[in-house]
């Protein structure tokens, strides 16, 4: 991407931060293509150890859309965006996977099946999804914090700036919706549960 | 309460209890909440996953499974992943089989119900092909498609998908990668090499085909469960590379560019031109790991420096000082026994192949497995350690070139190539498609040259390297017929060799061989453009000193020669002669007299009584005389050469500057001094005339001329002549040239005759110290300079620094010349001398 795209990003941060919906969503087309490029070209230069991560791609992809120096509360913002695409882009792949297992054939070995025990990582990140869009339902906010601290990767004073809470509000935020994920996405008995009734 | 009444409450309660005991817990909430069991219970087991506060928000544990579902995501192409059951082409997705560098690989069975063939289909990821790559694919296809050999995981079909990323389809290899497979089955020595003469054979089959491999590494050979080794991804690399359009490589490039750093060659390091040489390099790599049990380089991290450094700069150790115990079991052998096989010849045969300049290397894949054959059985192997800086270029005599371009004019240039194209027309068939690809030969060569003329293209002055350098470019960049490319490689390969640099010459003339066996394969009426190619190789090699080469290559050509229909007595003849130039250079001089004769013959009989090959011949001729018979028998012959030659038009009299001087050499011989002193000034003024005054055939004239006023006693008039000489050497070859070393102690020869001993001995040491620096240890030039200087604190009686510098120089020539030999006993003599004179 070249840089001349910048002021056009930087626009749209601007006009969805005024309120438009419209910027949103052209937000968000562009900065899925610009998170494939992204992958892709960070895929062409790979190297054996290199390992891909979302947050990263997520970092690059903010330098490469966005000019470093517009106001601090914009990169904030772009950041909320990109998250949320990156959630899209990861959900939307698991469910194409989950679609393979049941279409034809076994799908072979692939790199990643070690991280689940039931050996689907898709399933994972489809849970995950669908959890997280129940906590928002019941706590916008929660949503919001887990969304940008898991997929967009950034830290609690940046997502207390992106979402205008104090930091301390954000840990315990984070701290609660983790606690309440692990146990929907678990089987439901917790790690450390005194033995009998409550 | 509504569910988001609840749920602050269950939040509050939350943080109240989630920093207690889970007990302390069951306490407090029994006490504040004692209404609502279900809401006790919601909190405790909440909290009861919250763990124990250090994993805050910033603590690794977030980053948790996230990064590897990410890369699940995205990793090649992921989010545009084939399903089983999916169609590319006539194949059909069986299942994915694993990930690589390149992109995905996929087994796929052939699904037009045809034949069962199952394939390993390999979708390129998006990322790595650049946009008209499927185009770039389908052209370089018919040529992977082409390789079929045993050991060769054939191309079976390829295209592009919808999206644009193109897909092969490969034989479907089921096996482990080769040094896995050799380990696991603790194969030794013998076995590996086994293995890997098959590998050379797939790859040597390639190259004659014109494909090179470009990345071979141990994870590209395969070895079946039958132990069969099957070489995959031919040619890929090339297909995936970016088309860069004349802009200097970026950092970012080079990393793109090489496949793999841990097994590329300095050449794909440095963005240079990628040739057979290349994989001769890389196979090198994989027979020093098969050997010795580790990779040759290692690149730990890859900045680009690095890689440079390692690749391009550090000499590899010898495998056999590479053993370890645990590659000594994986042989089956003892750590000792490994290294004792290792040592010696196995050790030199990698380091042949893993020369850093790619002329240095085993110039054909053959020929590394040549070597490796005769190991085998044995016998003496090719290889040898890396020993002259400098070839016997000071040796050998000269010898008539064809052309000579060494600083003309651009427009003596072309009257050269044409001169040379000319040739190529005539000794091929009449055909007269034939003489179309002569003139666009000739035409492309002189559009080259234009360029370099200051009227029709104004810029800074070309020297003639950099206008050859700039024609090899354009040639590799051309889309001509194969027979026309190596028409145009073979021209401005022979320029550079008549610049005196065949370094260059070397990839270029091998190309053209290569392209003209291909022809030939196709058309064996076109054998004769094959021969012609063979002789300019074959008298590159001459040139470059390396003997059994020119040897194997002028014997191919030979016996081509001999089957060619219509019979070619020119080219009989002509291979005839070169032959017989190797034995000359070879020491091997009654039979190189023999084929000069027979030369002769066939050159008469085929071009009538003048022509510059006859003249040719007879100097040859001449030259195996004076040293088998000395005194006058060569004389006549010379006369002769020269008689020939004058009887030619004013523009092919080429060599007249050669033949004349070799005959005031034979004069000299003879003691005829002022004769000879007569023809060396004419020859002088010919390859003056002719070839410019800076010319290196002038400067050798002067060099014989100097020797020769030693000789008559004339010190004085030497030194003018070296004074004169010294400069226009050292800036035609450089300060640095042995050469220079040589005319140095010449000149402080002179000059001690002269009586100026202190001058002497400071040109001297000049010449010693150059000597040591640019020469290896193993040098007899080095030998002499040292030796020059010896005598000459030895006749100035300082004994002992003659003693010293006369053992150094000993020591030198034992290392490069055989015992006996007339040089080594000259030295041991003057250091019996100088002992003796000692006294007691």
């Amino acid at each position: 991407m070249d840089t001349s795209s910048s002021p056009e990003i930087t626009r749209l941060l601007q006009d969805w931060r005024g309120g438009s919906q419209e910027a949103l969503d052209l937000l968000v087309s562009r900065v899925y293509e610009e998170l494939r490029a992204v992958a892709a070209a960070q895929l062409a230069s790979e190297r054996p150890d290199h390992t891909l991560q979302a947050t990263g791609l997520v970092h690059e992809a903010y330098v490469r859309l966005v000019d470093a120096k517009i106001p601090w509360e914009d990169r904030a913002h772009f950041f909320a965006v990109a998250s949320g695409t990156m959630r899209r882009i990861l959900v939307d792949h698991a469910r194409a996977r989950r679609a393979q297992k049941r279409g034809g054939e076994r799908v072979g070995v692939t790199l990643h099946d070690d991280i689940l025990a039931d050996g689907s990582p898709a399933d994972e990140i489809l849970a995950l999804d669908e959890a997280l869009s129940r906590l928002a339902s019941v706590d916008p906010r929660k949503g919001r914090t887990v969304e940008l601290r898991y997929f967009g990767g950034l830290n609690a004073t940046e997502i207390g700036d992106v979402l205008g809470v104090a930091v301390a509000t954000v840990q315990r935020d984070l701290r609660m919706a983790r606690a309440w994920l692990m146990r929907e996405l678990s089987d439901g008995i917790a790690p450390d549960t005194a033995a009998g009734d409550p | 309460m509504t569910d988001r009444e609840r749920w602050a409450r269950v939040e509050s309660l939350f943080h109240e209890v989630v920093d207690l005991s889970p007990e302390a817990r069951k306490a407090w909430l029994l006490e504040n909440v004692p209404e609502d069991p279900e809401l006790r219970e919601d909190v405790l087991s909440l909290a009861g996953f919250a763990g124990n506060g250090e994993e805050g928000p910033d603590h690794g544990v977030w980053e948790g499974a996230l990064p590897g579902l990410a890369a699940v995501a995205f990793q090649a192409g992921g989010l545009d992943e084939l399903r089983p059951g999916d169609r590319v082409g006539s194949w059909k997705i069986l299942r994915e089989v694993g990930r690589g560098g390149m992109g995905t690989v996929y087994l796929a069975e052939r699904s037009d119900g045809q034949y069962r063939a199952r394939a390993a289909l390999k979708v390129i990821r998006a990322g790595a092909a650049g946009p008209d790559t499927v185009r770039r694919f389908r052209a370089e296809r018919q040529i992977l498609a082409g390789l079929e050999h045993p050991n060769v995981a054939r191309l079976l079909d390829g295209g592009g998908l919808d999206d644009g990323r193109p897909w092969l389809a490969l034989e479907y290899v089921d096996g482990k990668p080769l040094n896995q497979s050799c380990d696991d089955r603790q194969l030794g020595v013998t076995g590996r090499v086994a293995l890997f003469l098959q590998v050379c054979d797939a790859v040597a089959h390639a190259h004659r085909k014109l494909v090179v491999h470009r990345d071979v590494k141990p994870g590209n050979v395969l070895v079946t469960a039958e132990g069969v080794p099957k070489l995959l991804d031919f040619g890929i690399a090339k297909l995936l590379e970016p088309v860069e359009e004349g802009d200097a490589p970026t950092e970012t490039q080079t990393h793109l560019r090489v496949m793999t750093p841990a097994y590329a060659s300095p050449e794909q390091v440095r963005g240079e031109q990628v040739t057979t040489a290349t994989d001769v390099y890389a196979l090198g790599l994989l027979l020093f790991e098969i050997l010795s049990g580790g990779p040759a380089q290692r690149v730990t991290r890859s900045s680009q420096a690095e890689i440079e450094q390692e690749v391009c700069y550090r000499e590899p150790t010898r495998p056999s000082a590479r053993v370890t115990p645990e590659a000594a079991s994986a042989r089956g052998t003892t750590p000792d026994r490994l290294a004792r096989t290792l040592r010696g010849d196995l050790d030199n045969i990698v380091l042949t192949a893993l020369r850093k300049e790619p002329e240095r290397r085993y110039p054909s894949v053959d020929a590394l497995a040549e070597d490796l054959r005769r190991w085998r059985e044995g016998l003496p192997v090719s290889a040898r350690r890396q020993s002259w800086g400098y070839r016997a270029g000071k040796f050998a005599r000269r010898h008539a070139l064809p052309l000579a371009v060494a600083g003309v004019s651009a427009a003596a240039l072309l009257g050269a190539i044409g001169y040379y194209t000319g040739q190529l027309a005539a000794e091929r068939d009449r055909a007269r498609v034939e003489a179309e690809r002569a003139n666009e030969v000739a035409s492309f060569l002189t559009s080259i040259f234009q360029q370099a003329d200051p009227v029709l293209s104004p810029g800074p002055p070309l020297g003639a390297r950099d206008i050859l350098d700039r024609g090899a470019e354009r040639i590799a960049s051309l889309d001509a017929a194969p027979e026309v490319r190596a028409g145009m490689l073979q021209a401005i390969g022979n320029a550079y060799q008549g610049l005196g640099e065949p370094a260059p010459a070397r990839p270029l003339l091998e190309e053209a061989v290569a392209l003209r066996r291909i022809q030939t394969a196709g058309d064996p009426g076109s054998a004769a453009g094959l021969w012609h190619a063979l002789d300019a190789l074959g008298s590159m090699a001459w040139e470059t000193g390396e003997l059994e080469e020119a040897e194997r290559i002028h014997q191919e050509a030979f016996q081509r020669a001999l089957d060619l229909r219509p019979p070619n007595p020119y080219a009989e003849a002509t291979s005839r002669n070169n032959v017989g130039k190797v034995r000359q250079a070879q020491g091997r001089h009654q039979e190189a007299g023999a084929l000069f004769s027979q030369a002769l013959e066939g050159f008469r009989a085929s071009r009538g009584p003048v022509h510059p090959s006859i003249a040719t011949a007879l100097a040859n001729q001449a030259q195996v005389v004076d040293l088998l018979e000395g005194g006058d028998a060569g004389e006549p012959l010379h006369r002769e050469a020269i008689e020939v030659t004058r009887a030619l038009p004013r523009a092919e009299q080429l060599n007249l500057d050669v033949f004349l001087s070799n005959l005031a050499s034979n004069l000299m011989g003879q003691g005829r001094l002022d004769e000879a002193e007569l023809l060396l000034i004419e020859a002088m003024a010919e390859a003056e005339a002719r070839y410019g005054a800076d010319s290196p055939r002038t400067v050798n004239d002067l060099s014989v001329l100097a020797r020769l006023t030693a000789r008559r006693g004339d010190a004085t008039g030497a030194e003018v002549i070296l004074r004169r000489a010294l400069p226009r050497i050292q800036a035609w070859l450089g300060p640095e040239h042995p050469d220079v070393a040589y005319e140095l102690s010449n000149l402080a020869a002179v000059v001690a005759r002269q009586g100026r001993p202190a001058e002497a001995d400071s040109l001297h040491q000049e010449a010693v110290r150059l000597a040591r620096r640019v020469l290896a240890d193993d040098n007899p030039l080095r030998a002499r300079a040292l030796n020059e200087y010896g005598q000459f604190l030895l006749q100035a009686g300082r004994r002992d620094a003659a003693i010293r510098m006369l053992t150094e120089a000993l020591e030198v020539a034992r290392k490069g010349l055989p015992p006996g030999h007339a040089f080594v006993e000259g030295i041991e003599g003057s250091l019996r001398m100088a002992a003796g004179a000692g006294g007691a």
